[in-house]
């Protein structure tokens, strides 16, 4: 019962309802499985999910570069120049240049863009805010007086080893590192794992209240 | 691993970061920032004359355009710089030693803590080559001495544990601190306070609270010039006048609730979620600051393959949360953001990079944990990541943002010198303030100096926050170009491409003498000679002409 209350006492869910409601039924399922620990019923919702997520999200290349882009790029290539400095001859020599200013380095960067806009909380609970991401459209999707809880839950969830969620939370956190966040729903792939943290963040601080511990 | 060779790697290890903070320090950053100038110019006279720029005796807190700096970056340049030439390099060596000084102090820590040689050599070799910690150490202003300061006084709060003699080696030095840097002035009563209050069984008993005592009022005996000045401007305007007041007045009017009720809610929101940003894996390891004068292109505070270490010695740090050294860490980390999520800059490395000392030693945690494969594979990416530090420091940042740093100001000084007898008006509308960096490359005396300064500020130093960029000193005069006025005086017109289009040098008759440009192309200052006989013949003004 109290996971239902976490499921809908937040905005995100909301705002999948008023925009693509198709995916609440799955989206609800999936975090009630995975609390449950109904793998195979989990599964396929996860891969429905998942499917939800590939189609809604537009899809950003990993390699093409954007005219601004491309402009500071054949800027800095000219830094490189062996002409000034002695460094840049040995760079020249093993063709770093290349290296750090080409594909390379774009892939990795945004590789690790999405890696890391995946794991900032501030995304989930302060809208991105401080450091808003103005091309994600951005929105508040749990309050933040829920972050201790999911702290917590997190805590605990980790500490006690639960391989089963952890695995699919790490799965989880892989493939919206590879599908990015452009996406006016969020990346609600994530949404029933951030809502079990905060629940079993809100047991563990009941239990506390009743037991002492 | 053998203290013989533990002690050979450390050697190599600060020597290899003496080389990361030293090497071409006078040209890169390259340029010389206005915070930079300002401590530099302040540290020739203090060692030459005793006063500052406006005449003031050894002050304080150092007034700097409008606001205040903490004044012993200053006091200490001005020794090491005594009676010796100004230049970029003494302006930065202050910071660049305290860079150094930290790897001991990391390193040190690291053993406190308990951990093992290879872990301590890791450790310190992480925060060696981390480009916050690298960035930090090669800019000529507060920051990086303040962090010196701070860690070591954590450093002999920690060592007071286990021998109280510490304790007050411990809040003296903590004391000093706050003549470091702002940052220091909220985060010290804290970490005091907070110390004391987690620690009190060892602290409060009978025997110790004498030198408890002792270590008090030798704290307060210590800070009590800076209490005199508390409540003046020159303490409160960098407060109080970075607090985002606005924002949560903003945010709470959007609330339909009393007053009483949003304000407080809206404050624990912004406040938080500003919190948040300085723990946040995106801050630190990937997306760099915001203010491109503060942050390295391309690098944030640390490598992104070290978030596996921070992520990992979060864990273990709670697992060891109820031992001394766990609690400790944890008081740090917790507290180390506090003072810079009260200001409204998100993620402002330069007021939380204390956060560092911290986040090392939970990396250190971290690799305690790791197996010796790992080591090997975190050694192999530190080297990996001297390529990228390479690229972004010693490629990008010389070149991209030479403008940012005040590239240009040395080559108009020598413009300058080069025409003694003509009079220079440098546009200060869309420049920072050129005075006092043309008075560090010009190495105006200290009395010409001293006499451009407005004589009312010096008799009410602390609470004058009024700025007036109009300085008159020698052959320049700094302040907006009136294009009424200015074109009739036989001058030299200084300003950049906005200040001065082609088409008003074309309509007033302006003759292009010198044109800088930042090694990115872009340009930075144009001079053009005025020709008051030709536009009193086109447009005669009988009061200008």
């Amino acid at each position: 019962m109290s996971l239902l209350l976490f499921i809908l006492l937040n905005s995100w869910i909301w705002k999948i309802i008023s925009l693509f409601p198709l995916i609440v039924v799955p989206l609800i399922l999936s975090t009630i499985f995975l609390y449950k620990k109904q793998n195979i019923l989990f599964l396929v919702t996860f891969f429905i999910l998942l499917y939800f997520q590939l189609i809604t999200t537009i899809s950003q290349s990993f390699t093409l570069l954007d005219n601004d882009e491309q402009r500071v790029r054949s800027e800095r290539l000219q830094f490189y120049k062996p002409s000034l400095h002695f460094t840049r001859v040995i760079f020249a020599r093993f063709n770093l240049r290349d290296f750090l200013e080409g594909d390379f380095n774009t892939i990795q960067t945004r590789i690790y863009r999405n890696f890391f806009e995946t794991i900032d909380l501030n995304i989930y609970f302060f809208a991105g805010h401080p450091r808003e991401r103005v091309w994600a459209d951005d929105f508040e999707k749990f309050s933040f007086i829920f972050l201790p809880l999911f702290l917590i839950g997190m805590y605990k969830i980790f500490s006690k080893g639960d391989m089963y969620f952890i695995l699919f939370f790490l799965a989880t956190i892989i493939i919206l590192t590879g599908i990015g966040h452009k996406n006016n729903l969020g990346p609600f792939l994530i949404f029933p794992f951030i809502v079990i943290l905060i629940h079993e963040g809100f047991l563990n601080i009941l239990n506390f209240l009743k037991n002492g511990k | 691993m053998g203290s013989k060779i533990t002690f050979l790697f450390l050697l190599f290890i600060i020597f290899f970061g003496s080389f990361l903070r030293l090497a071409n320090l006078n040209g890169n950053p390259n340029g010389l920032y206005v915070d930079e100038a300002s401590p530099a110019v302040n540290a020739r006279l203090i060692a030459q004359t005793g006063k500052d720029e406006y005449g003031k005796e050894y002050p304080l807190s150092f007034r700097f355009l409008g606001s205040y700096t903490p004044p012993l970056y200053t006091y200490v340049t001005s020794l090491i710089s005594h009676n010796g030439e100004p230049s970029i390099f003494i302006a930065r060596l202050t910071s660049a030693i305290s860079g150094i000084l930290l790897i001991i102090v990391i390193f040190i820590f690291t053993k406190v803590l308990g951990m093992n040689n290879i872990t301590s050599l890791f450790t310190t070799f992480i925060f060696t080559i981390s480009p916050g910690a690298i960035f930090y150490s090669r800019i000529g202003y507060e920051i990086n001495l303040g962090f010196l300061l701070y860690s070591l006084g954590c450093l002999f709060l920690y060592l007071s544990l286990n021998n109280q003699k510490f304790l007050s080696l411990g809040f003296g030095i903590l004391a000093l601190s706050i003549y470091a840097y702002h940052t220091q002035k909220l985060l010290v009563p804290f970490t005091i306070i907070l110390f004391l209050l987690i620690f009190r069984k060892k602290f409060f008993s009978k025997k110790i609270v004498k030198n408890l005592l002792f270590s008090f009022i030798l704290f307060v005996l210590f800070i009590l010039p800076q209490i005199f000045i508390f409540f003046t401007p020159a303490n409160t305007s960098r407060g109080v006048g970075l607090f985002y007041k606005e924002a949560i007045f903003q945010q709470a009017s959007l609330m339909n609730i009393p007053i009483l009720v949003s304000v407080p809610i809206s404050f624990l929101r912004e406040f938080t979620s500003q919190y948040f940003a300085y723990f946040s894996p995106r801050n630190l390891f990937f997306q760099p600051d915001s203010d491109l004068q503060r942050s390295l292109p391309e690098l944030s505070i640390f490598y992104p393959w070290m978030v596996i270490l921070y992520l990992v010695g979060i864990f273990v740090l709670i697992k060891q949360a109820k031992l001394n050294k766990g609690k400790f860490t944890v008081m740090l980390f917790l507290l180390a953001p506090i003072p810079a999520s009260l200001t409204g800059d998100p993620f402002a490395t330069q007021r939380a990079l204390i956060l560092i000392l911290p986040l090392i030693l939970i990396m250190a945690y971290g690799l305690q944990y790791l197996p010796k494969k790992g080591l090997v594979l975190v050694f192999l990416l530190s080297i990996f990541s001297m390529i990228s530090l390479y690229r972004s420091l010693a490629v990008l940042l010389p070149n991209e943002r030479a403008k940012i740093w005040g590239y240009g100001f040395s080559q108009l000084a020598e413009e300058i010198k080069k025409r003694p007898d003509e009079k220079f008006l440098i546009d200060s509308g869309r420049i920072k303030p050129a005075y006092i960096i043309l008075a560090f490359f010009l190495k105006i005396p200290p009395e010409k100096l001293q006499l451009a300064a407005d004589p009312n500020i010096k008799n009410d130093y602390y609470n004058n926050t009024l700025w007036n960029d109009h300085y008159i000193i020698t052959n320049f005069e700094t302040r907006s170009i009136s294009w009424e006025e200015d074109i009739y005086k036989d001058q030299i017109l200084v300003g950049d491409e906005l200040a001065i289009s082609q088409a008003q040098a074309k309509e007033h008759f302006l003759t292009k003498l010198f044109e800088i440009k930042s090694p990115n192309k872009e340009i930075i200052f144009l001079g053009f000679k005025t020709n008051p006989e030709l536009k009193c013949k086109s447009s005669f003004d009988s009061k200008r002409c």
